[in-house]
């Protein structure tokens, strides 16, 4: 259970795939800064032409005009961890170092020199120092004109072979670390990842995620502070690696981040992965139940059945029940081992220079998916989604997103850009994440953070106006919170349809809301559409004194009950009122989150009374029509 | 599945609970940026049985550890203090709510010839079992001193724990204890490393000398600190100040 073994492990399972892109030793250069010049050589040293990569450039419409592209140049760990000293790469390196005169000139060509000299260069090495040996990379490259820090890679046409652009040829990158442990071979100490003696690594990558570019994960530099000086004079007292264990895990930490499989929130990086192999098969922790559900049916032996689940976009299916039961069932696991070990890795950097693991798991493949099954199926509630070709909402039962869950707790970010947003939501994200892998409660404030955003539905605007659909989701996703409450406090599972006995307090003045803004909004579609309805308006209010909210409500509602007469809504009020308790109904005491669920379950019912009613008057249209039919 | 273990003559056992843990990792730590393993420390255990009581005549052996809580992690961010002033800012991954039971015994410290007259062994035993009812000496801590622990007797392997038919967890290679001066004789400062394996929540933990030699580094000299009688240290009988209380207290 050691997140450096299983690096180090993954890479080696992966080595010949990874081995390429990913080869150790190097670090990646791009041509986003700024050109990359290619000098294209023979097989002899001569000059033949020189190219270029051109700069990354945004076109009209915001897209990459040319081509972005990662090129791996191999490197020595002084050169990799360079600033502002003089610390050559081997072989591809800026124009500064090659342009013939200057103290890195000499630097770079002396260090070129041993290695091409060394037992371990090809010919393309061979040929790369005989032709910068001779000084003329400044006149070759007078067209191409690059600056100092252009980077400078090497081509070299050898008739024969077919790898003309060197760096794209694995023999060299393999020719380059055989050379470099070669000389590092006498420093030989003991591993603390592996166990074994191995050639110690000075120095470790940096560069593993984008976001904290100059961040690494094991710094040793620290010669004037107390992390571990005291009982270590330095810091080759306090642990040891191995150089080629530190450059694997490292690369493959690299790999996993750059594949973009993890979830990116300023520089926070959420990562799971199948310890041992690079295929992306597991679930996205943190998507919704649908999304998980579309992901995983590459992975699905398809019965009949399941063929038409993906068929339609299935109104009112219970993608958290679908997805529990196909984890655990035949199609997911019959496509893979069983006893394989997932990790999930969440790295941060609380300052420039220092990446942190600050959260890691390392769980049993089947552990992990019943993790996720299991969140998904304590936290869903009905969601839903506009079906384009439809054109309309269509219903379906899931878990919301982290996301989204994180937005019902402290709102929307409010901008771009907007830093202290994505502080919270870092922490957010990494709290949630153990609510799902370490079953850890769900934290009560988030609960009651959301139950209160949603009480206050005028708060929730697009352009200075009350949006429905954006209060429905909130709504949904704190609908879903709330379950997840009951669930795990008082042990009870909430039903996602109404319940038509259920006399608690709270439920049923949350019935009542609901009742009396479905009356309301049914009388505002046909009159005054802009119009927002009594029970939205009072909500708030409603929430913390609903004896006193409802008398007000109630009032408001009489000019639409009379032109209402036998109306669900209407009937709904009616009906509720003898279901509730005397002395309930009079207590005037603020309500808690059940009361969004039974506001959503009305509105549920009469949306479905309703639409149960147009059937039936359908029905009867329809057969009468074939009865006149009939008669002629 | 209960562990059937060689329970020594003066063998102690103890449960030591703690709201956090930090057992640092050792190759993250020196960056600054602590991340805890996921069980104990031989050496962790060792600095909790020395609080609890100790004496330079003998030296703790930690047998065993039963890790009865679910392991859980939570990171926080802190701003540790440079030592230059001002702060840093940092995360640290600490254990959550953690429980563990400890089995232990201790045997001599051969190279204190000086202290032979002290080895009673029945005496430092009782005194042992009367420290772990009274919660231990001194404060107790779960690898860094914020982390407060908790220790009362108990009965080792008694009871349930999350990880009792869990099987076998390979925690691969981490650290295990140092190796001071003082009980190895020789004048140098080594650590060893160990590879950590737990069955049904237990841990066992080979004799340090019976531990893999190849996995043991020396890190530097080290000299053991000499006590000379009237140099660095006083007797009792002997201390002016101490007996001038007595006699106030006597007359």
């Amino acid at each position: 259970m050691s997140l450096w073994q299983d690096l180090a492990d993954s890479y080696d399972k992966n080595a010949d795939i990874l081995s390429s892109i990913y080869p150790i030793s190097t670090t990646t250069i791009s041509n986003n800064g700024d050109i990359i010049a290619t000098i294209i050589i023979d097989g002899e040293g001569n000059f033949l032409k020189a190219d270029k990569f051109e700069k990354v450039k945004k076109d009209k419409n915001g897209k990459d005009s040319t081509q972005p592209v990662q090129i791996c140049i191999p490197v020595t760990e002084k050169s990799m961890g360079r600033s502002s000293g003089i610390a050559p790469h081997p072989v591809f390196d800026q124009y500064e170092y090659l342009n013939g005169n200057g103290k890195k000139f000499e630097a770079y060509i002396s260090e070129l020199a041993k290695f091409a000299s060394s037992e371990f260069a090809t010919q393309q090495i061979k040929a790369i120092y005989k032709y910068v040996a001779k000084g003329t990379v400044k006149t070759d490259l007078e067209e191409i004109a690059p600056k100092d820090k252009t980077n400078i890679i090497f081509e070299v046409q050898i008739p024969g072979n077919l790898k003309g652009k060197v760096w794209e040829d694995k023999m060299f990158f393999e020719a380059w670390n055989n050379y470099y442990l070669n000389q590092i071979k006498n420093t030989k100490t003991l591993d603390y990842i592996t166990g074994n003696y191995l050639p110690i690594a000075s120095s470790h990558p940096k560069k593993i995620a984008n976001s904290s570019a100059n961040a690494k994960l094991i710094s040793d530099n620290d010669s004037t502070n107390f992390t571990f000086r005291g009982k270590f004079k330095d810091s080759t007292e306090a642990f040891s690696i191995s150089y080629e264990a530190s450059q694997k895990a490292h690369q493959f930490l690299r790999y996993l981040i750059n594949e973009k499989r993890g979830y990116y929130c300023g520089e926070q990086v959420i990562l799971s992965f199948t310890i041992g192999s690079i295929r992306n098969s597991l679930p996205p922790p943190l998507d919704d139940t649908k999304s998980i559900w579309d992901f995983l049916q590459e992975f699905q032996c398809k019965t009949e059945h399941e063929k038409q689940i993906n068929l339609r976009a299935e109104t009112g299916l219970d993608y958290a029940d679908a997805l529990k039961k196909s984890l655990g069932g035949f199609g997911y696991s019959k496509t893979m081992e069983q006893h394989i070990k997932t990790a999930v890795i969440v790295l941060d950097a609380a300052t420039t220079g220092r990446l942190s693991i600050t959260f890691y798991r390392e769980l049993d493949r089947n552990e992990y998916l019943e993790c996720v099954a299991d969140w998904h199926q304590t936290c869903k509630w009905n969601l839903q989604f506009w079906s384009n070709e439809n054109q309309k909402f269509v219903k379906y039962i899931s878990a919301p997103t982290i996301d989204k869950i994180i937005e019902s707790v402290y709102g929307k970010s409010r901008s771009n850009n907007d830093e202290s947003y994505i502080k919270i939501k870092k922490t957010a994200r990494e709290r949630l994440l153990r609510c799902i892998f370490d079953k850890a409660l769900l934290p009560v404030d988030y609960v009651t953070a959301a139950v209160r955003r949603a009480s206050n539905p005028l708060g929730i605007t697009t352009n200075g106006k009350f949006d429905r659909d954006g209060f429905n989701q909130l709504l949904a996703t704190t609908c879903a919170l709330v379950c997840k409450n009951y669930q795990q406090n008082k042990k009870e599972e909430l039903k996602l349809n109404i319940e038509l006995e259920r006399s608690d307090r709270d439920y049923l003045y949350g019935r009542l809301l609901g009742a009396a803004d479905k009356l309301e909004e049914r009388a505002l579609k046909e009159k005054d559409k802009g119009r927002i309805t009594a029970a939205i308006r009072h909500m708030q209010a409603f929430s913390q004194h609903p004896f006193r909210t409802w008398q007000t409500i109630h009032n408001c509602l009489t000019p639409y009950i009379q032109m209402f007469r036998g109306d669900f809504a209407l009937n709904e009020i009616q009906t509720i009122h003898k279901l509730f308790k005397p002395s309930d109904y009079k207590n005037d005491d603020p309500l808690n989150g059940l009361y969004l669920i039974g506001y959503y379950h009305e509105r549920a019912y009469i949306e479905h009374l309703i639409a149960e009613a147009k059937n039936k008057k359908q029905t009867i249209i329809n057969e009468e029509k074939e009865i006149e039919n009939v008669r002629q | 599945m209960r562990l059937q273990m060689n329970k020594k003559r003066n063998s102690v056992e103890f449960k030591i609970t703690g709201r956090y843990a930090l057992f640092s990792d050792p190759i993250t730590r020196v960056g600054g940026e602590k991340f805890s393993y996921q069980v104990p420390t031989y050496q962790a255990l060792k600095g909790i049985l020395e609080s609890i009581y100790w004496k330079p005549t003998f030296i703790w052996y930690v047998d065993a550890v039963r890790v009865i809580n679910k392991i859980q992690t939570e990171s926080k961010g802190v701003k540790p203090i440079k030592m230059n002033g001002g702060n840093d800012l940092s995360y640290y991954t600490y254990l959550r709510d953690v429980e563990y039971q400890v089995l232990a015994h201790f045997e001599w410290n051969e190279f204190r010839k000086d202290l032979l007259p002290d080895r009673n062994e029945n005496k430092h035993h009782h005194i042992a079992k009367r420290c772990i009812e009274k919660g231990g000496r001194r404060d107790v801590f779960l690898g860094t001193r914020e982390c407060q622990g908790y220790v009362e007797p108990c009965d080792f392997g008694h009871g349930t724990g999350f990880y009792d038919c869990y099987g076998e967890i390979d925690f691969s290679i981490q650290f295990h204890s140092y190796d001071y001066p003082d009980s190895t004789g020789k004048d140098e400062l080594a650590i060893r490393l160990w590879r950590a394996k737990m069955k049904d929540g237990y841990i066992e933990f080979p004799l340090p000398k019976d531990c893999d030699p190849d996995l043991r580094r020396i890190i530097r000299d080290m000299t053991t600190k000499r006590f000379e009688v009237n140099q660095n240290f006083t007797l009792i009988d002997e201390d002016q100040s101490i007996l001038d209380l007595l006699t106030e207290e006597r007359s």
